[in-house]
């Protein structure tokens, strides 16, 4: 199977309109800066809301992760890619959060999803049997450890390196190799009976 | 055959093994079933994983980068505001605040009870000015949201600490005038503005100055009458008891509340934070008429993307025609989302390519986005 290369997908730094804005919103232009934010807030939401798992709270992270960047942005290098830097601060906003002792007040309700699964698609998975998978695995992510979330979330969906993940969360990337071993192998056997057949599809459907 | 390793995939999988270590997993592999099962499987979690959608409701990424804006800076206002009919609707909506504040002052405090349903928010202070300096600026539904109380916590407070303070002060005595560069776009904007607000262009400056103009009158005559009222009201709210005075708060918040905690504006609303001010009207009125439309139906979805595509076509020179061709964009793909029907996909690819193939595409990041999102 093909592996997914360690590169993000992000924004290169080589985007000269990226790069154009973030310079602009260096100087003090809020509208640059609003730009940035619509380039990058579905990404950011979706870190905190993976994290969090309350729209509510994934609504602050997001909003609060864009005023630290925005307050750190003169130091920020413009020749890196801004993408994975803007995640590292929202999850680092998130797991503190969760971590938080009001946090801890605010369990989530059993069976609670803030994330529909989409149906269909075009995904590996097809039809009823992907609807299913995709629930299953949301309860299973729900049901990890925040640290594990994290790290799952960071790698397996942004697709940040190990190396970005650990300084997003403080930890070494030892505990990030270990976190994220755990949470897959959690996840993994908990989809486990929709994968055999899915496993098989996706070889075909591989891009 | 070598020791499994099945300790070691996850590494594999994710590209981050030493290159002697990956070799020798890769020759691994080649002759483990089973290893290489279970790394199929891993793949298929992680792959399943990025298929979970995160959709808040409807708005919401609309409404975003104009509330981070507005913590970073509260704005007084831009020059792509509202229409001048938003205006009129903020004039009544001020008398109808008004009048009875106004009265009040020759009646006997009356109990919180009668108070219209006002949502939960911070405490305002001087309310009276506040809630009447503030009302034009409402009519836009880019505007910090009061939180919901239970969404209210101490990272909250932390954070309207470090960044929030000028969102809760309160609003000036008079209604703040756009900022000189903002306002039309001028040559000193142009760069900027070419990339985020493709409403605002010289072509457009004129327009935009007249309704920058005459906001800026209304927006004066309003304040002078709020300061009168105010002023009015401060005489009769010193008289009542501070109990009768805390009570009265939320009253005099509560016509403008809604409109701050509902982020996820109704059509009405949403329409009103079209770019507006410098395009032809006609085509003005098609987008916002546009951006109003909900699809309820598969059949309805595929209409919108349509009519989106149609309009796209027809303002192709307009300044605003990139922002309108990413939304044809968006409506494919939200038509797809909706349907999940192939073909849909074939559509939104063709669009987005179509978008992406454009040198002038300002916005081909997002549009890159969103093919990302369903080719995973």
């Amino acid at each position: 199977m093909e592996r997914r290369s360690t590169k993000p997908v992000s924004v290169a730094a080589a985007d000269p309109v990226e790069a154009d804005l973030l310079a602009k919103a260096q100087g003090g232009n809020l509208f640059a800066f609003e730009e940035i934010v619509r380039r990058h807030q579905r990404r950011v939401y979706g870190v905190a809301l993976r994290i969090v798992r309350r729209h509510e709270v994934a609504d602050d992270v997001a909003q609060e992760a864009f005023i630290r960047a925005y307050q750190s942005l003169a130091s920020f290098d413009l020749g890196r890619p801004f993408a994975p830097w803007i995640c590292r601060i929202a999850a680092n906003l998130a797991v503190n959060h969760v971590r938080s002792p009001e946090a801890r007040e605010e369990a989530l309700p059993e069976g609670h999803a803030e994330m529909p699964a989409r149906e269909g698609g075009s995904g590996p998975l097809d039809g009823v049997l992907e609807g299913e998978a995709r629930r299953v695995l949301q309860r299973a992510m729900e049901r990890l450890p925040v640290e594990q979330r994290a790290v799952f979330t960071l790698r397996a969906v942004e697709e940040l390196s190990y190396r970005e993940i650990a300084d997003a969360l403080g930890i070494s990337i030892g505990t990030v190799m270990s976190r994220l071993s755990r949470a897959r192998e959690k996840l993994r056997e908990a989809v486990l009976p929709y994968l055999g057949p899915a496993a098989a599809r996706a070889r075909g459907d591989e891009r | 055959m070598s020791e499994h390793v099945l300790d070691r995939l996850g590494a594999y999988l994710d590209a981050e093994l030493p290159s002697a270590e990956e070799a020798a997993v890769s020759g691994h592999l080649r002759e483990c079933p089973q290893c290489a099962r279970h790394l199929e499987e891993l793949g298929a979690v992680d792959r399943l994983a990025r298929t979970l959608a995160v959709e808040p409701g409807q708005g919401y990424f609309e409404s975003l980068p104009g509330r981070v804006r507005d913590r970073l800076a509260p704005r007084p206002k831009r020059a792509s505001g509202p229409p001048l009919w938003t205006l009129a609707a903020a004039a009544a909506l001020l008398l109808a605040v008004l009048t009875p504040l106004t009265l009040r002052q020759i009646r006997p405090v009356a109990p919180a009870a009668e108070a219209p349903r006002a949502a939960p928010g911070p405490p305002q202070p001087t309310p009276a000015t506040l809630s009447v300096a503030r009302v034009p600026s409402e009519a836009l539904p880019a505007k910090p949201i009061a939180r919901a109380p239970e969404a209210k916590r101490a990272s909250d407070a932390k954070v309207d600490k470090e960044v929030g303070a000028l969102v809760m002060q309160p609003a000036p005595r008079t209604i703040p005038v756009p900022r000189p560069g903002t306002a039309s776009g001028g040559a000193g904007q142009a760069g900027i503005s070419a990339f985020v607000d493709p409403w605002d262009t010289l072509a457009n400056a004129r327009h935009a100055e007249e309704v920058a103009a005459a906001r800026k009158r209304q927006a004066a005559e309003a304040a002078a009458e709020a300061q009168a009222r105010s002023l009015e009201l401060d005489g009769a709210v010193a008289g009542a008891s501070s109990d009768e005075r805390d009570t009265a708060t939320p009253r005099e918040e509560a016509p403008a509340a809604p409109a701050r905690s509902n982020f996820a504006a109704p059509p009405a609303a949403k329409s009103a934070s079209a770019p507006a001010g410098s395009i032809a009207s006609g085509t003005e009125a098609r987008y916002k008429a546009l951006l109003a439309r909900r699809a309820g139906t598969a059949d309805e979805a595929r209409a919108l993307r349509e009519a989106w595509r149609a309009l796209a076509r027809d303002v192709a020179q307009d300044p605003a025609a990139d922002e309108i061709r990413e939304r044809a964009v968006e409506a494919a793909a939200e038509t797809y989302r909706f349907t999940g029907d192939p073909r849909d996909l074939d559509e939104l690819r063709r669009d987005a390519e179509a978008y992406l193939a454009r040198a002038d595409a300002l916005r081909a990041e997002r549009v890159r986005e969103l093919l990302r999102e369903f080719d995973r």
